[in-house]
C-alpha cells in the first residue's frame, strides 16, 4: 500500500551489548535474595525448516515454601495450542480467535522427552517420571525424594518444542520465528506451600518466579536474533550461528530469529534499546526507541528503577503481525506504524498513538508483571489493568506541558489520551467484574479488554482525581517500591493506596453547615472492582418552582390566626433533579450557573438514585455534572448537562454535527461538480 | 486560458446558480443532522470546551444512529449532485460552445444528453481502471513520486471526461466507448494543448478537501460553514474554468 511519504535512516552502528544483564546496583537497587528461585541452563537448537526447537534445559529450583514438595507442578504454555480442546484453544475459537491460523500448521506444542534428577553438577542423575494433566497446559513432575523447604533441587529437561504458524504470539511466519511461550516452567508456590497451577487460557499469559537465565541458541547463521537478557558470546559455524544469552531476576526466557532483521542499537541511561525490524519498518525505528525513552522516564520516575541492562523490541515482518504486541521480560513485540494515505495527512491528520503507545504499553509490562509479578490468571488487571493506566501516566508526563495530551489530532482538533479513556468506558460495560480470573471472562461476551484494561485505568484516574495527584502518585510508588520482584496480588494494591491515601478522602468543600462529602478508599476500590455494574449520572431536568413560603394563616403568641397573606403561585426557586443510573456511585461535583453569570459548585455523595437541588431566589441557565471530567470511570457524559428551556447556548453538539456534516457533503459535491 | 475566462465571464450566473445549488443540498444534510441530533439528545447537551473531536466521538458512540444517518444523507447528497451535474453539463458546454439562442442550446442539450450520460458512465469504468493502474504503478514507487503519480492521472482523467464530453456536443459518436477512450488518450498526446486544463483539474481537487478541512478546523467557530461555502465557491470557479479551457481547446480544427 501507499503510504505517506517518510524517509528511511541509516541505523546507528552496533553497539556491544552490556556485560551484565542488571543494571549497577547502586543504580537499580538491592534484590531481595529471597526474590531467587530458579536457576536455568539451556541450550536449543531451531530446526528452521521444520519451525522446532529441540532443547535441554537444566533447572535448579528452590523450596521457598514451609514445607516439603515431592511434586513440582509446570506449565507447559504451549500445550495451549496442541490440540481444539486444550483450554486456551477452546476459549480462543470461541472468541473468534482464527484470523490467520494455517490449518496446516495450526497446532503447536511442547513435548517433554526426558527428565533426571541430579544430585551433583556432574552426576549421571536419576530418571524421574512425569506426567501431564488431562489439561496439558500443565504437568507434574514427580520428584523422587521430597524438597525440603530452603533445599534446591536440580533438574534436567529435554524437550522438543513445535511452533505453530503464528496466530497468537508465539509461532513462525515464514523463515521468522517468535519462540515465546515454549518451554517447561515450574508454578509459583505460594506462601502456604501451594502451587498456582493454573491452566493456560485464552486471556492468561504468565505467572512464574523470577531466577537466572543462561540459554545458547543455535540457529541457522544467516539468522539475526532478539532474546531475553544480554548476549554474552556468539559465533558462527558453517551455516549455524551460536550466541549465549544471559539474564538475570526475570521469570521468563523468550527469543526471537530470522533472517533480513536490521538491528537498530540505541541507549538511554545506560539501557541497551535493541530494536530488530524488518527493512521495511525501519524508518519507525526512531518512533519506537522514542516511545521506549518516554516509558522508561515516566516509569523510572514513579515506580522505580528500571533493573536490567537491556531491552529488545522485536517488530515482526510481514505476515507475523499475530506476533506483535506482546511482552516477555527484557523483551517485547511491537506492531507498525500505520501507514496512512496522505488524504489523511493532508487533512491535518497526526497521532502519537500509532505503533507507538504498542511499544509504551509492552515496555510497561516490564514493570506490571516484569517486575510486580502478579498472577495474570487469577487478576489479569493487576498487569494488564494497571499497566494501561500507566501508559496513559506515559503520555502525561511525556507532554507535560500540554494540561491534557492529544493523541490524536485532525486538522488542528484535538482528542486526548483522557479523553480515549472516557469515550471507552461505554465498552467496559456492566456485565462483567474487574477483579476475576483471566478464565471467568467469557470470550463469546469480548468484555475482557475493554474491562480489565480501560475499565481499570478510568477507576484508578477517577481516584487520582479525587483524592489527588501526588497522593495517589505516592501511594502507587509506595506500592511498587514494597512489592518489586515479588507476587503482589489485588488486595496488597488496595492496602498500599488505602495506606498511601488514607482510608477516607474529603471530596468537597465543607458545606455552610460544616458537613463534608467524604469517600471511602478501600470501599470504592471493593466495589468498582468487584461489582459489573457501571457508573453513569444524569440530569433529569432543570427548572423553577414554587419554593418554601410562610404565606397563609398561622397561629400567633397570643392564640389568634394571623394572616401572613395570600399564596405566591410564581415559581421562586431554581431546581435541579440529578439521577444515578448505574448501579457504581462516587461523590459527584455539579455545576450550576445562573442567569446572572454566577455558578456554585455542590457535592452529591451519589448515594441515593436522584436528588433533587434546589436555589432559592435563582434562575438556572444550566447544570454540569463532573464538569472538570473527574470521574473518567462515568459510563455516558452526553447526559451530563442541561440548559434551561428558555436558554439558547453559545454552541451546541448539534450545530457543531451539523456544520461538520455540510462541510463534508459540500466537499463530496465539490469532487462530483464541475 | 484567458479567453476562457472570458467566456465564463460572460455567464456568471451558471458559477453562482451551480455554487448555490451546492451549498443548498449541503444545508440540507446539515439540516438533517442537526435535527437528528438534537432528537437524540432529547435536551441534554455535551459541554466539551473546545473538544469536539470528543464530543463527536461521545456523541457518536452513544447513538450509532446518527452517523448512519449523516452518511446516508451525505451520500444521497453526493448522488443527487453526481446527477445533476451529469443533466446540466451539456447545458453548460453547449452554452460555452457558442453563444447562441437559448432554444438552440436547449435543443443541443437535449439532443446530447443520452450521449453525456453514456460517455460519464464509460468514463467511470475507464477511471477506474487507470486509478487502478496508477495505484498499482505507483505503490512500486517511493510515497514521494507514487503519489504525484496517481494525481496526476486522476486530474488527466477528470479533463478526458470533459473532452468527451464537449466532443459528443461536438456530434462525436455519443454511446460509443471509444469516444471516452480517445479524449484520455488524446489529453495525454497533446500536453501542451491540455495541459492547463490538467493544471486546473488538479487543483480542483485540492478544493474538496480543504472544504472538509475547513469544515474540521472550525468546528464550534462561527466561521465554519461560511468558509467551506467560500471556498467551495473558488472550486465551482476552477471546475467551470477547467470547462471552458476544454471547450476552447476543441474547437473543431483546433490542432497542435
Amino acid at each position: 500500500m501507499l503510504g505517506a511519504c517518510r524517509p528511511t535512516p541509516e541505523p546507528p552502528p552496533p553497539a556491544e551489548p552490556p556485560a551484565s544483564p542488571l543494571r549497577d546496583v547502586s543504580v537499580r537497587g538491592s534484590i531481595p535474595d529471597e526474590a531467587r528461585v530458579t536457576d536455568w541452563v539451556i541450550s536449543a537448537t531451531l530446526d528452521a525448516e521444520a519451525h522446532r526447537v529441540d532443547a535441554t534445559a537444566r533447572l535448579r529450583w528452590t523450596n521457598r515454601g514451609p514445607e516439603p514438595v515431592a511434586v513440582l507442578p509446570m506449565h507447559l504454555y504451549l500445550n495451549g495450542f496442541r490440540a481444539a480442546d486444550t483450554a486456551w484453544m477452546r476459549e480462543g475459537l470461541h472468541a473468534g480467535r482464527t484470523s490467520g491460523i494455517d490449518v496446516d500448521h495450526a497446532w503447536g506444542w511442547v513435548d517433554v522427552t526426558d527428565i533426571v534428577r541430579h544430585a551433583a553438577p556432574d552426576d549421571e542423575g536419576t530418571e524421574v517420571s512425569w506426567a501431564e494433566r488431562d489439561e496439558p497446559s500443565l504437568m507434574d513432575i514427580e520428584l523422587g525424594e521430597a524438597v525440603a523447604p530452603g533445599q534446591t533441587v536440580d533438574l534436567e529437561l529435554t524437550f522438543s518444542t513445535q511452533l505453530p504458524a503464528v496466530f497468537a504470539r508465539t509461532g513462525f511466519a515464514g523463515p521468522f520465528h517468535l519462540v515465546g511461550q515454549w518451554l517447561p516452567k515450574p508454578c509459583v508456590q505460594y506462601d502456604d506451600g501451594t502451587f498456582a497451577d493454573d491452566p493456560f487460557t485464552f486471556h492468561s499469559e504468565f505467572f512464574s518466579d523470577f531466577g537466572h537465565w543462561k540459554v545458547t541458541l543455535d540457529v541457522p547463521a544467516k539468522f539475526v536474533v532478539g532474546a531475553t537478557g544480554t548476549r554474552i558470546d556468539g559465533s558462527i559455524t558453517g551455516d549455524r550461528r551460536v550466541e549465549t544469552y544471559e539474564a538475570d531476576m526475570v521469570h521468563h526466557f523468550a527469543w526471537a530469529a530470522g533472517p533480513d532483521l536490521v538491528v537498530w542499537d540505541g541507549e538511554h541511561e545506560g539501557i541497551r534499546i535493541r530494536q530488530l525490524l524488518p527493512p521495511d519498518a525501519v524508518a519507525d525505528a526512531p518512533l519506537h526507541h522514542d516511545a521506549v525513552v518516554a516509558a522508561l522516564d515516566s516509569m523510572q520516575a514513579r515506580f522505580g528503577p528500571y533493573p536490567w541492562s537491556t531491552i529488545t523490541v522485536i517488530h515482526p515482518p510481514p505476515g507475523a503481525s499475530a506476533a506483535g504486541g506482546m511482552e516477555y521480560p527484557t523483551l517485547f513485540t511491537t506492531n507498525r506504524r500505520r501507514q496512512l494515505p496522505p488524504l489523511l495527512e493532508a487533512l491535518g491528520f497526526r497521532d502519537r498513538f500509532s505503533g507507538a503507545f504498542v511499544t509504551i504499553h509492552e515496555f510497561g509490562h516490564q514493570y506490571f508483571q516484569g517486575m510486580l509479578a502478579s498472577n495474570e490468571f487469577a487478576q489479569p488487571w493487576l498487569d494488564e489493568g494497571m499497566n494501561s493506566l500507566s501508559n496513559a501516566l506515559v503520555y502525561l508526563d511525556r507532554y507535560a506541558d500540554e494540561t491534557d495530551p492529544w493523541v490524536v489530532q485532525l486538522a488542528g482538533q484535538s482528542f486526548s489520551i483522557l479523553d480515549g479513556v472516557r469515550v471507552q468506558q461505554r465498552f467496559a460495560g456492566d456485565l462483567e467484574a474487574v477483579d476475576q480470573s483471566a478464565a471467568g471472562f467469557d470470550p463469546t461476551v469480548g468484555g475482557y479488554g475493554a474491562t480489565v484494561y480501560r475499565k481499570t485505568t478510568a477507576i484508578m484516574l477517577t481516584l487520582r482525581a479525587l483524592a489527588g495527584a501526588e497522593a495517589f502518585d505516592a501511594a502507587l510508588k509506595a506500592y511498587a517500591h514494597k512489592w518489586r520482584f515479588r507476587h503482589p496480588t489485588g488486595d496488597d494494591l488496595v492496602d498500599a493506596l488505602v495506606e498511601g491515601i488514607g482510608e477516607t478522602i474529603e471530596v468537597s468543600e465543607p458545606a455552610p453547615d460544616g458537613s463534608v462529602v467524604r469517600l471511602s478508599v478501600r470501599d470504592y476500590l471493593r466495589t468498582t472492582l468487584s461489582q459489573a455494574d457501571e457508573l453513569d449520572y444524569a440530569v433529569r431536568e432543570i427548572g423553577r418552582q414554587t419554593g418554601a413560603s410562610t404565606a397563609g394563616h398561622h397561629r400567633a403568641q397570643d392564640g389568634s390566626l394571623r394572616d401572613d397573606g395570600p399564596p405566591s403561585l410564581d415559581p421562586t426557586e431554581a431546581f435541579a433533579v440529578i439521577v444515578r443510573h448505574g448501579g457504581l456511585s462516587v461523590p459527584v461535583e455539579i455545576e450550576a450557573t445562573f442567569d446572572d453569570g454566577t455558578s456554585e459548585r455542590v457535592t452529591w455523595d451519589g448515594v441515593d438514585r436522584h436528588v433533587t437541588l434546589t436555589w432559592p431566589d435563582r434562575t438556572l441557565r444550566r447544570v454540569t455534572i463532573d464538569p472538570d471530567g473527574r470521574l473518567f470511570l462515568e459510563m455516558r457524559r452526553t447526559n451530563n448537562t442541561r440548559w434551561a428551556a428558555d436558554v439558547e447556548p453559545d454552541e451546541t453538539v448539534e450545530e457543531v454535527a451539523a456544520d461538520l456534516a455540510q462541510a463534508v457533503a459540500l466537499g463530496l459535491l465539490a469532487g462530483v461538480g464541475p | 486560458m484567458i479567453a476562457a475566462l472570458r467566456r465564463l465571464a460572460a455567464i456568471p450566473g451558471w458559477l453562482v446558480g451551480i455554487w448555490l445549488a451546492q451549498v443548498a443540498l449541503a444545508a440540507g444534510v446539515g439540516a438533517i443532522v442537526r435535527t437528528t441530533v438534537a432528537a437524540a439528545m432529547d435536551g441534554d447537551h455535551i459541554e466539551p470546551g473546545a473538544r469536539w473531536l470528543y464530543a463527536l466521538a461521545d456523541l457518536g458512540l452513544d447513538h450509532p444512529a446518527i452517523a448512519a444517518a449523516a452518511a446516508a444523507s451525505i451520500g444521497v447528497a453526493a448522488v443527487a449532485g453526481l446527477l445533476a451535474w451529469t443533466l446540466v453539463v451539456g447545458l453548460l458546454l453547449a452554452r460555452l460552445r457558442a453563444d447562441t439562442s437559448t432554444a438552440a442550446v436547449l435543443h443541443t442539450w437535449w439532443k446530447t444528453l443520452p450521449g453525456i450520460g453514456a460517455q460519464s458512465a464509460w468514463h467511470v469504468l475507464m477511471r477506474g481502471v487507470m486509478l487502478l493502474a496508477a495505484l498499482s504503478t505507483a505503490s512500486a514507487l517511493p510515497p514521494a513520486a507514487g503519489w504525484p503519480l496517481v494525481w496526476l492521472v486522476w486530474s488527466v482523467a477528470i479533463v478526458g471526461l470533459d473532452v468527451a464530453r464537449t466532443r459528443v456536443v461536438d456530434g462525436a459518436r455519443p454511446l460509443h466507448p471509444r469516444t471516452a477512450a480517445v479524449a484520455i488518450i488524446d489529453v495525454v498526446r497533446h500536453p501542451a494543448r491540455f495541459g492547463p486544463a490538467v493544471a486546473l483539474a488538479a487543483a480542483g481537487t485540492i478544493v474538496p478537501l480543504l472544504v472538509v478541512w475547513l469544515g474540521l478546523s472550525q468546528l464550534g467557530g462561527a466561521m465554519a460553514p461560511l468558509a467551506a461555502r467560500a471556498v467551495a465557491l473558488v472550486g465551482v470557479g476552477l471546475g467551470l474554468w477547467r470547462l471552458a479551457v476544454v471547450v476552447a481547446r476543441t474547437e473543431p480544427g483546433d490542432d497542435d
